[in-house]
């Protein structure tokens, strides 16, 4: 094949942020350079500032880091960031400053895309809390017994398929697909209470979160066959 | 800072411009004559260019190319417009596989953005005029379900009229920012708009100043014309002799605007009185009866908002309100019909007309910096990606992403020790590279020679505002990067646009000829088409047999000519040919003329209808 073509890599890149972001210095206005504490926008100068490197995605949006998120406080959120970031209204500022508004608008966008899905939401959360910048992209392999399982169900929905016509498979997958997703949403609110627990127990923690990963693949390769199913002739 | 944004509506059959002024007043700016409206019409005659009202005045003369509707061949291939050519009573040819009206008294073509530009600079001189300065920026208006070829073809008519067009923005959008939706009031908002000639239906999501679109529907075929013409042919079928007029260009055009002027009138009156004494026809038009004649239009539309509820899982009772957009919603049964069908209020206190452009003014404020309590959240509505090995696209930027946005990803090379890659910037939501369009093409190169699969490669596609799109290759280990800007609607970067350019500087004088032969061939088969016509339908009492023999016989000269390569030689025998059949022309007309006038002459017999 091609001397010049270019391949996929299984892994997608991590540092989305503005390159003039550098985490030591954040705390002081690029304008100004007066004292910023946690704020976006300068107190003294009102200029915008690039979001540092260690802002994730919950704090980019100014949300608590949790499994379960209420639907109107994240859009409120979203909001929020869109209004203060959004380049229309930056539309005249200095060039630097449309800079920071595009790299900043950008990140509130993907934030809110990623936050605003529960199972994209579960995880990036996952990565997060293990301190590795987990994306939603990132290959992991299922064990061998879900893969079996998995399968099985893809020759049964084939011949469904053929027989019975798309709804019968949608259905059939379902049955398999809804009691996932009901123990995935089922474990939010335990997981956030561990997390939030004065005494952790870092093994009980690590155990949930290994389980949620575990349910979070299974349900993408369902998703990828429901895709299948919704896409044939 | 003080900058002057207009808003613009450029629409199939009417364009307005609106500007904000710094109190808050949105105001329609007239043309000298105190009119708001501008006929999207233009008139391509040998004395000259008209637009708006003066190029409307020409309907029906021969001599002229009377341009209208423009918009629906707005960034489309030729092939696309196939099914709106029918319509279309002017020549458009297929130019590079794109449409093209010839301009035969000054030997081009105009293209539709070119077409878009002569109505988008009337409405701009117009502003200027208005407010007393220059005006270089504006925001445009498009039906939703516009694709981004013909936004970007918008915006090429902006550029070309000398606008800066910040933002091209959905109608129904500007119809609820004109009625002040955004600030204060949130909900899901139903769009109503029908035009002359289309229907256009959206659902818009409205919350805290934010404005999302959910779903959009319509029928391109569908508006005030088609209630016109369902009269008209009420009509003929009362009386045979109108029937047997109707044949004739010009009566069928006072028949339309008759019947227009009725369907005016019945949104007062119950019942209106017709009469065409030159045709000896006279008639009574009852608002039931025309009821009865639009049903089937209202059902038509119906359907189209019916999906359009589907699509987005919205039973008509949650939508909070209905606005009404586009002249035709004036009409009495369809408002009672919109009604009906949501039971909520509609929204028809600013002139549907006018709430298009309005609105456009409205965001054009917004983005001269004045304004910061609302903002448009636009989505990318296409999937963006790049082209992998075996022919697959990865995608980075999925469809319906909120711009700006960013994406990152890594890729790696094919075979050991390769030092260049290829990115192939790709739109569009089909598996394999070939089925999507092609944006753009750029190398990296000066790769470290390593095993296949170990560079890192970095791809970053970052999107603005405008939805122009950067792609960046970057190599981790060297920090070697390339990269290209693309308009993603156009498929044109700017080193492409450079080539481009530049080939065609080589090319100049060879291009000249070709274009010069290519439109002289155009212009004689014209005329060859137009004399057969006419040949075949003179008998020998308007053009004598030696006449008819010569004119034959230029016909021949001109086909031959056409098969050289001498663009000049062909231009001279078409003139040839031109002076051959004025006489006939003129012939032609005389008759057709007193044809009309014994038509008026006629006794009124079946005029009793009423």
């Amino acid at each position: 094949m091609s001397e010049t073509g270019i391949a996929a890599k299984k892994m997608t890149s991590e540092n989305l942020l503005h390159p003039d972001s550098r985490g030591a210095s954040h705390s002081i206005c690029w304008n100004c350079e007066k004292s910023l504490g946690d704020e976006d926008v300068c107190p003294s100068c009102v200029r915008v500032q690039p979001f540092g490197e260690e802002r994730d995605y919950y704090s980019i949006l100014g949300l608590p880091v949790k499994l379960t998120l209420d639907p109107r406080l994240l859009v409120a959120a979203y909001h929020e960031k869109s209004r203060t970031f959004h380049p229309d209204h930056h539309v005249g500022d200095s060039e630097k400053e449309q800079e920071i508004t595009l790299a900043n608008s950008s990140l509130v966008n993907l934030a809110f895309r990623t936050l605003r899905d529960p199972f994209l939401r579960a995880h990036y959360f996952i990565g997060h809390v293990k301190g590795e910048a987990a994306r939603p992209n990132r290959k992991a392999t299922l064990p061998p017994g879900d893969l079996m399982e998995i399968m099985e169900l893809k020759e049964e929905l084939e011949s469904l398929l053929s027989a019975q016509g798309p709804q019968a498979a949608e259905q059939r997958l379902r049955s398999v697909m809804d009691p996932i997703e009901r123990e995935i949403f089922d474990s939010f609110g335990s997981i956030d209470h561990q997390l939030g627990a004065h005494e952790r127990d870092e093994a009980a923690l690590s155990r949930a979160l290994a389980t949620l990963a575990g349910r979070l693949e299974k349900r993408s390769y369902l998703q990828n066959l429901l895709r299948e199913i919704k896409e044939a002739p | 800072m003080n900058r002057t944004v207009v808003g613009i509506d450029l629409g199939t059959t009417h364009s307005l411009v609106a500007y904000r002024h710094e109190d808050g007043r949105v105001e329609v700016l007239p043309d000298r004559e105190g009119r708001l409206l501008l006929p999207s019409v233009v008139a391509l005659s040998r004395d000259g260019v008209r637009v708006g009202w003066n190029a409307r005045e020409r309907v029906n003369d021969p001599e002229t190319t009377v341009i209208y509707a423009a918009k629906r061949l707005m960034g489309r291939s030729f092939e696309e417009t196939e099914s709106e050519r029918r319509h279309l009573t002017y020549p458009i040819v297929d130019r590079n596989g794109s449409p093209a009206v010839p301009d035969p008294f000054r030997n081009r073509f105009l293209t539709p953005p070119e077409i878009g530009a002569l109505v988008l600079r009337e409405l701009r001189s117009r502003a200027e005029e208005a407010l007393s300065r220059e005006v270089t920026e504006a925001v445009i208006t498009v039906p939703a379900y516009f694709n981004d070829a013909q936004r970007q073809a918008t915006k090429d008519a902006g550029s070309l009229a000398g606008l800066s067009v910040l933002r091209i923005i959905n109608e129904p959008t500007a119809a609820a920012l004109a009625y002040g939706l955004g600030s204060g009031k949130d909900g899901l908002f139903a769009v109503f708009d029908l035009g002359g000639g289309t229907f256009d239906f959206s659902l818009l999501d409205i919350r805290k100043g934010i404005f999302e679109v959910r779903a959009t529907n319509g029928d391109t075929h569908l508006g005030g014309e088609d209630f016109d013409r369902a009269i008209v042919t009420e009509w003929l079928g009362e009386s045979p002799k109108l029937l047997s007029l109707a044949e004739r260009s010009e009566v069928r055009d006072l028949l339309r605007k008759e019947a227009e002027r009725a369907k005016i009138a019945l949104s007062s009156r119950t019942e209106v009185e017709v009469a065409i004494p030159a045709a000896g026809f006279r008639t009574t038009l009852t608002r039931a009866r025309m009821n009865e004649l639009v049903e089937p239009f209202v059902e038509k539309a119906l359907s189209c908002v019916r999906s359009a509820l589907a699509d987005s899982g919205t039973p008509p009772s949650g939508v909070d309100g209905v606005i009404l957009v586009g002249g035709s919603t004036r009409f009495l049964r369809f408002k009672e019909a919109v009604a009906t069908f949501f039971g909520k209020p509609l929204f028809d206190t600013v002139d549907p007309d006018l709430v298009v452009a309005e609105g456009a003014a409205v965001q054009a404020d917004i983005l001269s910096g004045r304004r910061k309590d609302l903002l448009l959240l636009d989505v990318t509505p296409l999937s963006l990606g790049i082209e992998t090995i075996g022919g697959v696209t990865s995608t980075l930027i999925p469809r319906n992403t909120t711009v700006p946005a960013q994406a990152k990803e890594l890729f790696t090379t094919y075979v050991d020790g390769q030092t260049n890659v290829d990115i192939h910037v790709l739109q569009g939501e089909r598996e394999m590279a070939r089925d999507n369009r092609s944006l753009a093409r750029f190398t990296l190169s000066g790769i470290p020679p390593l095993p296949a699969g170990t560079p890192r490669i970095e791809v970053t596609f970052q999107i603005d505002a405008n939805g122009i799109l950067e792609v960046t290759a970057r190599e981790q280990t060297t920090g070697k990067m390339s990269n290209v800007v693309i308009h993603p609607s156009y498929g044109l970067g700017k080193d492409d646009v450079r080539t481009l350019l530049k080939e065609a500087f080589s090319h100049a004088q060879e291009d000249f000829a070709t274009r010069l032969l290519v439109d002289a061939r155009t212009e004689a088969q014209t005329v060859i088409n137009a004399t057969i016509r006419a040949l075949e339908r003179v008998g020998s009492d308007i053009l004598p047999d030696a006449d008819r023999e010569a004119i034959s016989r230029q016909v021949e000269a001109l086909k031959k000519a056409m098969e050289g390569t001498d663009g000049r030689k062909v231009r001279d025998e078409t003139r040839l040919l031109d002076n051959l059949t004025q006489p006939l022309a003129e012939r032609l007309m005389n008759q057709s003329i007193s044809n009309a006038l014994s038509g008026m002459a006629l006794p009124k017999e079946g005029g009793s209808h009423a």
